[in-house]
């Protein structure tokens, strides 16, 4: 049931993983383990799904996409930084995604977390879906990165068992 | 309170509003045990055959676990307030 299909023609391991995010499970279904892939799969999913019900969508707030609402917020904020203090420098991409680390947690989760975050700032006119906020928010976080961290320990897994002839 | 639960069903947008679970959010929790639980004993197990049973005791693990815990803090936070 959980034996490798063929173990002299296992796909690599960058392939394994890079199928593992694209969608959660996917690289056990290369290497033949469908039945292991299927279940992490769809417990994955179900997971960063339930974790978007409880939250609503914008749980998932990234760096990367913001709003027309968020940009100008903070385009103005970086304004009157300036202003106040001719040395300041905006923060870059790589300190505005740490000052937002869940979604790193979440990005693990596969693309499914980058269109969860593009409809959430899209959709709803220019302030995007209302954020959700309190405990109901720290949960949805909670159980949108822990589904990412778990993709992570699969993708690992995954691969590794691709260069080991399917075994661990 | 099933009354109020039920208004605030009634306005409720899936995916859109966060469900209207203020009351009982520590029951939330379960849910995401059961998947932790599932996820990972799937990724420990050799066979997945003993995956439904590995998973449910290491839920029943973190349940007990999490239940002392709050135990715990409940009989530090009663000592403290003296």
């Amino acid at each position: 049931m959980s034996a490798p299909r063929n173990p002299t023609f296992l796909p690599p391991p960058p392939l394994v993983a890079l199928a593992s995010w694209l969608i959660p499970g996917a690289g056990y279904w290369l290497i033949g383990q469908r039945v292991r892939g299927l279940v992490i799969g769809v417990t994955i999913l179900l997971l960063f799904a339930v974790g978007l019900l409880i939250g609503g969508i914008r749980v998932v707030d990234s760096p990367l996409m913001e709003s027309v609402e968020q940009r100008t917020e903070r385009l103005n904020e970086e304004a009157i930084a300036l202003r106040n203090n001719s040395s300041y420098r905006p923060p870059t991409l790589p300190v505005r995604a740490l000052q937002k680390p869940w979604f790193i947690g979440q990005v693990l989760a596969g693309p499914v977390s980058l269109v969860t975050n593009y409809i959430g700032v899209t959709w709803g006119g220019d302030r995007g879906v209302p954020f959700s906020h309190a405990r109901v928010n720290e949960i949805g976080v909670l159980y949108t990165a822990v589904a990412g961290m778990l993709n992570l320990m699969a993708i690992i897994d995954a691969a590794y068992r691709s260069s080991n002839e399917g075994g661990r | 309170m099933v009354g109020t639960l039920l208004a605030a069903t009634e306005e409720f947008r899936p995916f859109w509003q966060p469900l209207p679970v203020w009351d009982y959010w520590y029951l939330l929790l379960l849910p995401l045990c059961v998947g932790i639980s599932i996820v990972y004993k799937s990724i420990k197990c050799r066979e997945m055959k003993q995956v439904p049973r590995e998973a449910t005791v290491i839920f029943s693990m973190i349940l007990l676990g999490m239940l002392a815990a709050a135990g715990g803090l409940y009989v530090l936070m009663r000592l403290l307030e003296r």
